[in-house]
């Protein structure tokens, strides 16, 4: 089916003809002919106006105690909480709607998961890119820091980031940048050394241009896109860990559940038939990691030289 | 048809739990007695086990155990008489020299490890025996609370030390003319485990598991088991777990959650029972204003009468009994279970979000204030289920609540260091309906043991009057008053908020019934056939 991206490539009257691609061309050539990467995307859309648009969609304020009553705890789906709000997904124990808890749920998880991301990868990359140009001493301290980072498991790490600093939102971030930032510096610092090689780097050292200048306007630029291909991977594997310790009771407030909170509050009810408790976070979180992770994966395949054009 | 034999064979196990012998108790704890050496180790799981083993002068519920009477001869002398015909599991008899060896046993400090009774026995200047059969504890000062002190004073056979023939001298340091005690060691051995109690230690494990065996002399008739297993399984889910796949025939604390299922099961039943414990907000009424919160003016709310009316009426004491616990929570009306003996008659508290927005408006606090609510995570049963009742509850009269549920190490260390303006807490213990007020709302007085956990930095002279006429009151009725009086102040006053009393439950059997004990101890003892 997509033998025509070949062609496209191929063709060399048509390539010299056309002008560059603008981003939306390039975007949607990764793209076509993958309807699960296009459904994931879609997904990633939805989850992400959702959760923008929360406090606009949810028939109720989770995390406004005054909104909450516990008399409407454990309400089965489809039933109504005391001032008449319809209760779609039931309630938990102590009155939350399920819904409203959910998409709530799903701004917290997409936050924290974004902010650790994107905060723990500008460090990662920074220190991949020093550790490269710098060689020697630099070098050594960062990559062996990387080394022992990378020999604790991530979860047990950001307990113990926890038990120091205490729980909070704050705190979660802080944990998972700690957790996030050593293999995107691994990444970064291998790609970097190929490009030091190369000459346009000789070409601007004989210009005179100091090592951060080099790094920034050259490096940074040449060494960012396999950042960028593991960014949703980092992402979705974020938004697993911020769940993860949330539901061990060690990440945000209780009074202001994530997804994985969600979870954990609904566990103890599983086995009396309080079903919808955790089972309804359990989908939305299920259903976003899939969509990031398909996205993920169609990013990488294209990235692959070996795999452009196969598929 | 194999897998459907097996199948069948898998139901058949789950329905009928089999029993390993017809006369063995097998009961799992949810948390892991830390020794069988009755004297250094407080806390609820030890006491358990060693009850089994282990008998003091008075039991639990202030009725005679070991002793038969006590009198105050005056207000500093009482005299207990033993009685008589009871031996210990090594065939000796109980005299008054074994209550005085097991009396300098508690004062005798092994590694400098504080004994139970270490810091409670300092008024005692001297035991006698009066005869074999009566001892006399002479105190130097009035200490009527003695008599509930004797609760957790174990009796050893004087034959287990290395003790000199003849009377034994009591002293204060617990030498008494003893070469040595038994170890810690020597008790979990088994060799030292030797008293009055139903049940002889067979063995101890440190993981939490001990086997004992019927004590077939037992003063108080044959017990029930020929044989109790304890073991240990921290998780809730794998405990019930454990019952429903027939491995216990009686499990502690099912959480609320599971009682449904148990109802539902033919073989299965849970039996519930009224605690000590009781369950409370405790506030900081401090003037200067409280850790934590915060008013626009600057001022302290805590400090206001009408704010701290204003709380307690906020909160539905009868939707939490109900909704977080299944009706198996006793909603207070004081700071001691009010079905507990020497507590005062009193009306339920109200429940009045609208009279309580009143209050905070007339207090000056019409747009609220803000407080810090701490909370233990991992402590009281549905613990954290509560205080977020409770935030929702003080949130909706206008006060703003940060709730901070923590693990109970981290929680413990900050009350402790005066950090916490506002939070739960729970206490039950067995001395008593006063215990609770005279430790955490009395003045602090160290001579007669009161205000030792004053955190509310609570003062009322008409509150302190009572307590220290009832610390020195002998007089049980009197004592009683004194308490009543107390009490009453306290809850007019509020320094806490008085939330529920939790009840202890246990699932087990259908078969078998449970005759609970009110201080959450689980014995073998109320366990029999029907």
């Amino acid at each position: 089916m997509p033998t025509d991206v070949t062609t496209v490539e191929v063709d060399p009257v048509a390539a010299a003809d056309k002008a560059e691609p603008t981003f939306a061309e390039k975007f949607w050539k990764v793209f076509r002919g993958h309807p699960a990467a296009l459904a994931g995307l879609i997904g990633i859309t939805v989850f992400v106006l959702l959760a923008i648009f929360a406090p606009l969609i949810a028939p109720q304020d989770p995390y406004d105690q005054t909104q909450l009553d516990i008399l409407d705890g454990l309400l089965p789906p489809g039933s109504q909480l005391w001032d008449g709000t319809p209760s779609l997904l039931g309630t938990d124990a102590l009155g939350r709607d399920i819904l409203s808890a959910v998409l709530y749920g799903l701004r917290i998880s997409l936050f924290v998961a974004l902010v650790a991301v994107i905060v723990g990868s500008a460090i990662g990359v920074f220190m991949g890119l020093l550790a490269a140009m710098k060689g020697g001493w630099v070098e050594t301290v960062i990559m062996r820091t990387v080394d022992l980072k990378m020999s604790f498991p991530g979860i047990l790490l950001a307990l113990m980031v926890l038990a120091i600093f205490g729980t909070g939102i704050d705190k979660v971030i802080i944990a998972l940048i700690i957790g996030a930032w050593a293999s995107e510096a691994r990444l970064v610092r291998a790609v970097a050394l190929s490009e030091l090689k190369k000459e346009y780097v000789d070409a601007a050292r004989l210009a005179g241009l100091s090592d951060w200048r080099i790094m920034g306007r050259f490096l940074f630029p040449n060494s960012i896109s396999p950042v960028l291909v593991v960014l949703p991977m980092s992402i979705s594997g974020a938004i697993g860990a911020e769940a993860t310790l949330s539901f061990l009771g060690v990440g945000v407030p209780i009074t202001e559940p994530s997804l994985g909170l969600l979870i954990a509050n609904g566990n103890d009810y599983i086995l009396s038939g309080k079903w919808w408790i955790s089972i309804f976070p359990g989908l939305v979180l299920v259903a976003m990691v899939l969509c990031i992770n398909v996205v993920a994966d169609r990013l990488r395949d294209h990235a692959n030289p070996y795999l452009r054009g196969k598929d | 048809m194999k897998r459907t034999l097996t199948i069948l064979g898998l139901a058949a196990a789950v329905a009928l739990p089999s029993v390993a012998s017809a006369e063995t108790l097998r009961m799992a704890f949810s948390s892991a007695p830390q020794s069988i050496d009755p004297y250094p180790f407080g806390g609820t799981p030890t006491a358990s086990l060693k009850e089994h083993v282990f008998e003091a002068l008075v039991a639990a519920d202030d009725s005679p155990l070991l002793a038969e009477s006590w009198a105050w001869t005056s207000p500093t002398s009482l005299e207990v008489k033993l009685r008589q015909g009871i031996t210990f599991h090594d065939g000796g008899a109980l005299t008054a020299r074994d209550v005085i060896y097991s009396a300098c046993r508690m004062m005798y400090l092994i590694d400098g490890k504080r004994n139970l009774l270490t810091s409670s026995m300092g008024p005692i200047t001297d035991i006698v025996a009066v005869d074999d059969h009566t001892v006399r504890f002479d105190m130097n000062a009035p200490y009527p609370l003695w008599v509930q002190k004797m609760k957790f004073l174990s009796i050893l056979p004087a034959s287990g030390g290395d003790v000199p023939e003849g009377p034994i001298a009591y002293d204060a340091e617990g030498n008494c003319g003893i070469a040595s005690y038994p170890s810690r060691a020597d008790f979990e051995s088994g060799d030292a485990a030797i008293g009055t109690g139903p049940y002889k230690l067979v063995r101890f494990d440190k993981s939490g598991e001990a086997d004992l065996e019927k004590n077939p002399d037992y003063w108080g008739g044959a017990p029930e088991w020929d044989e109790v297993q304890i073991r240990t399984i921290g998780n809730a889910g794998a405990r019930l777990a454990g019952l429903l796949a027939g491995d216990f025939d009686l499990i502690e604390n099912p959480t609320t959650e599971d009682l449904p299922g148990l109802e539902a099961n033919d073989e299965l039943t849970y039996t519930a029972i009224p605690s000590w414990r009781s369950i409370f907000l405790l506030l900081d009424v401090n003037p200067e204003g409280a850790p934590g919160v915060s008013a626009a003016d600057g001022s302290a709310p805590l400090a206001d009468i009408r704010v701290r009316q204003a709380m307690s009426m906020a909160i539905n004491r009868d939707a939490i009994a109900e909704r977080l616990f299944g009706g198996e929570a006793t909603v207070a009306n004081q700071f001691a279970p009010s079905y507990r003996t020497g507590a005062p008659e009193l009306p339920a508290l109200a429940y009045d979000p609208e009279k309580a927005k009143a209050l905070l408006e007339e207090a000056g606090y019409a747009d609220g204030f803000t407080i810090d609510f701490y909370a233990p995570s991992d402590r009281y049963a549905n613990g954290a289920r509560v205080a977020q009742a409770v935030t929702q509850y003080l949130s909706r009269v206008g006060i703003t609540v940060n709730l901070k549920t923590e693990p109970w190490s981290v929680f413990a260390g900050k009350r402790r260091d005066k950090e916490l303006g506002v939070f739960m807490y729970g206490w039950g213990h067995p001395q008593g309906a006063a215990q609770m007020i005279s430790f955490a709302f009395a003045s602090r007085d160290n001579d007669l043991g009161l205000g030792a956990s004053n955190y509310s930095n609570y003062q009322n002279d008409a509150f302190d009057a009572a307590m220290k006429a009832w610390a020195v009151e002998t007089d049980d009725d009197k004592a009683n008053e004194f308490v009543g009086q107390a009490m009453r102040v306290a809850v007019e006053d509020l320094p806490g908020i008085p939330l529920y009393y939790q009840h202890t439950i246990w699932a087990h059997r259908a078969d078998l019934v449970v005759n609970g004990r009110q201080d959450e101890r689980t014995s073998a003892t109320t366990v029999s056939r029907k």
